[in-house]
């Protein structure tokens, strides 16, 4: 009997497989030609299998297992480009499948796997991929067969061809000899069947059986001018004959030609309907041991967590309770030891805080397959591009934004973006373009959602508001963009509202507006008619961490996120140079705008101001935003890099652009972490100065 | 098969050497001759259009223009034409590309020369009732 960890371990498992089939058949989608999607695909649907396998399931294994075939067979990819969509949807179709089967199961519930339904995926790139060769087979009924055997004008043929066993290319060889007896007669049936045999499954010898108004002479010369047949027989038989031969039609082919083969003593070979009970999960010990000892990674639901950190905060309490104890106490020795202690507890506190993280693509990864059903749905041509997808955000504060963003790209999919033949009429890109960025950013998380779509019509909406009585007209003139904006997120805006006139339906900004507020964020949007739509959430990451390099600005410590970092310098005096009296450092053939941290933060540290005044700078740190902008950051000191917690600024310090937050080091003092980008933005309008000049000087 | 009106046949590859083996076999037997050669689909077109070859053998991967490209192209000027894959090992696919675009038929390099005879002897079978 299967324990439930076992199961957990199982459903876990699946669950990421079932995600990375999603992100590869999607890639896919994207580049038929990449050849390593295929093969991620193969390999996770073999993982699947194994998987499912070992569970018990056999009729889902065998199910990953077609399509495994599937891929083989398409892996070269010029074959492959030419049949992308069947197959794209044929993956798709497993996907839902295989995840549905799973969920049930989770749920405990008795399983139908639903065999009508595989059937029909299998045969659907059966299809696709057979064409080549199955269309070369018409079954035929048995009523047929008796109405042309009346006619008496039809022969009955069994042929009987074996190829040359220095052939190759079998599958190309039968293509020939199938294309050609097509024109002089009509194959019914193979042996082996035809799936087996178009799928060169054969030794070197097959029959076909086919009926034909030529005679066998005529049918022989068509062989006869094909290469590598080393051997055939024609040999006329009788209607009893063949019909019995017939049997063997295949059940694939049975669904290919609807109703018209009518052997009703038939029987589904082997496709028994199959109940999946939870009993029938049962691991093989072995084997299961074999697969733990290459885990490396161990998987802990969130549950677990939760629990681990709240028992955390209680000891934290308690801690702070017996230091206060202690110190009463004042005994040397457990002081120390407390304070070793306490050592530890700051880095488990860290650890536990890194536990709640998660990138974000965990769960935006998953909206491309929505995008593209959507897409589908409406008939849109989309492309979803993904930005920031490494940034990490605490776990729960991703699940409440899971349903407001998925709002918001329906409404972009459904209101905001036109149908290709519009976008041609308004010469735009036909696929239109949706674009979920994610960003960090003073103390929060932005996430935005644009669309280049059709945007808001304001005038609508201004005239709607007059005729909500909302506004007189002459008012609602004088209302600006942002005040629109505001109304449009206004609950019950909708009631006067058309739904194409936002690019969304009212009800539903309302919603998400709501939701976000929720979670202490804000909502904003900006939009520009015929130009698109942009969304932006900002909610806080309440305990995110990054990596940090620690400088010192006088006495104070201040911590630099490192990911901004490109160089750190010994600063040399006579590499500052002026331009508009604003000092540059010249690095290589580059200026780069100077920012003494001291002065440009002195009013936040203003007790300091004696000591920074005598102190001589010695370090600078070169700061890059992206390409174009970048600038020097002048310290005292540099000292080790860390790992900190950040701390957003509550209520009346958040006005600090410059400052992303605030956190304690390992040894309990507090730093300020510096917001580069905000530093550097703010030096912009320098910079495109400063790049005037340098290419003046080039001249 | 009268006598003096031997086959004419166009080989389309893009290597000389490939060629010049070819067009020896070919031009060994006694009711066959080479008549034109293409080193590339563009080449080969316009060759066929001038010779009306009887049998035309085609390399599949060729600069510029490519074999199937190329058969497509032909069977779209000639129904009729004849057809007949040289390829090289391990390219199935392509190999059953070509011959739904309408290649007769295919031969694998390396070849031997009776392969070669046997083509001519069997694909131009109908063209000789």
């Amino acid at each position: 009997m299967i324990s439930q960890d076992d199961m957990k371990l199982f459903f876990s498992e699946a669950d990421d497989l079932l995600q990375k089939i999603e992100e590869s058949i999607l890639d896919l989608e994207e580049n038929p030609k990449n050849d390593k999607s295929v093969q991620d695909l193969l390999f996770s649907f073999h993982t699947m299998k194994g998987l499912v396998g070992m569970a018990g399931l056999e009729k889902l294994s065998k199910f990953c297992h077609e399509f495994e075939t599937l891929l083989e067979r398409n892996k070269n990819y010029n074959a492959r480009a030419q049949k992308i969509d069947p197959i794209i949807s044929a993956l798709f179709e497993s996907l839902d499948i295989l995840r549905n089967v799973l969920n049930k199961l989770k749920t405990g519930e008795k399983v139908d796997l639903d065999l009508q339904s595989i059937n029909e995926i299998v045969d659907s790139f059966e299809e696709s991929d057979e064409d080549y060769a199955i269309s070369f087979f018409s079954p035929i009924s048995k009523e047929e067969l008796e109405t042309i055997n009346k006619s008496n004008s039809t022969h009955f043929y069994k042929i009987y061809i074996r190829i040359q066993d220095s052939c190759v290319f079998k599958k190309v060889r039968l293509y020939i000899i199938l294309r050609a007896l097509n024109k002089v007669g009509q194959i019914c049936a193979s042996h082996p069947e035809p799936n087996i045999l178009t799928s060169a499954n054969f030794e070197w010898d097959f029959e076909l059986f086919m009926i034909s108004k030529e005679s066998s002479n005529t049918i022989l010369s068509v062989l006869d001018e094909i290469l590598e047949i080393e051997n055939k027989v024609i040999t006329n038989i009788n209607l009893n004959e063949f019909s019995k031969h017939l049997r063997n039609v295949n059940l694939k082919q049975k669904a290919h030609v609807g109703g018209t083969v009518h052997f009703e003593e038939e029987e589904d070979i082997g496709m028994t309907e199959e109940i999946i009970e939870r009993e029938n999960v049962s691991f093989i010990e072995e084997d299961f041991s074999n697969i733990t000892g290459q885990i490396t990674t161990v998987k802990v639901s969130f549950d677990v967590l939760e629990k681990l950190m709240n028992n955390f905060g209680e000891v934290v309490i308690l801690k702070n309770q017996l230091n206060q104890f202690l110190k009463e106490k004042q005994d040397w020795e457990i002081n120390r030891l407390f304070d070793n202690m306490d050592k530890h507890f700051l880095e488990i506190q860290e650890i536990i805080f890194k536990l709640k993280l998660v990138r974000v693509e965990s769960t935006f990864r998953k909206y491309k397959r929505l995008v593209r059903d959507l897409a589908k749905e409406t008939g849109k041509e989309v492309k979803l591009i993904l930005e920031g997808m490494y940034v990490e955000i605490d776990r729960k504060i991703l699940e409440e934004l899971n349903s407001p963003i998925i709002h918001l790209l329906r409404n972009a999919i459904y209101h905001g973006l036109e149908t290709p033949r519009q976008r041609m009429m308004l010469k735009k890109d036909k696929t239109g373009t949706l674009r979920l960025k994610t960003y960090r950013k003073a103390g929060s998380i932005y996430i935005e959602v644009s669309d280049d779509g059709k945007g808001i019509d304001y005038d609508r909406i201004r005239q709607k508001l007059i005729e909500k009585g909302k506004y007189s007209p002459d008012e609602a003139m004088e209302l600006s963009k942002d005040d629109l904006n505001e109304e449009i997120l206004t609950p019950g805006f909708t009631t006067l509202s058309g739904a194409d006139l936002v690019s969304g339906r009212g009800m539903g900004l309302a919603i998400v507006s709501e939701k976000v507020k929720e979670l202490g964020g804000t909502l904003e949007l900006y939009s520009e008619k015929d130009v698109g739509t942009t969304f932006r959430l900002t909610v806080p990451f309440t305990r995110a961490i990054l990596k940090a390099q620690l400088v010192t600005v006088g006495e104070d410590l201040f911590a630099i996120p490192i990911e901004y970092i490109k160089q750190i310098y010994f600063f040399k005096r006579e590499l500052v140079e002026y331009v508009k009296g604003e000092e540059y450092y010249r690095l290589n053939s580059h200026l780069i705008p100077i920012v003494r941290l001291d002065q440009y933060l002195d009013y936040i540290i203003t007790k300091k101001e004696e000591k920074i005044a005598n102190s001589h700078h010695d370090v600078a740190i070169w700061c890059q935003k992206d390409d174009e902008s970048s600038a020097l950051l002048i310290v005292n000191d540099v000292l080790q890099q860390m790992e900190v917690v950040i701390k957003p600024f509550r209520s009346k310090f958040s006005g600090f652009n410059e400052i992303l937050g605030v956190s304690i080091t390992g040894e309990g003092t507090i730093c300020l972490i510096v917001d580069v980008l905000n530093i550097i933005s703010s030096l912009t309008r320098d910079l495109s100065d400063v790049e005037l000049v340098e290419s003046a000087k080039t001249q | 098969m009268v006598s003096n009106e031997k086959k004419r046949i166009l080989i389309v590859d893009d290597a000389q050497f490939t060629r010049n083996m070819l067009k020896n076999i070919i031009n060994k037997t006694n009711y066959s001759q080479v008549v034109g050669e293409a080193s590339n689909g563009n080449e080969a077109i316009a060759a066929y259009q001038k010779l009306k070859p009887d049998l035309v053998t085609m390399d599949l991967v060729m600069p510029e223009k490519g074999g199937i490209e190329t058969i497509q192209e032909l069977i779209n000027i000639d129904k009729a034409a004849t057809i007949v894959v040289v390829s090289a090992l391990g390219q199935e696919a392509l190999v059953l590309e070509a011959a739904k675009k309408g290649a007769k038929d295919f031969i694998q390099k390396p070849y031997k020369s009776e392969q070669i005879v046997e083509v001519m002897d069997r694909v131009l079978l109908k063209k000789n009732k």
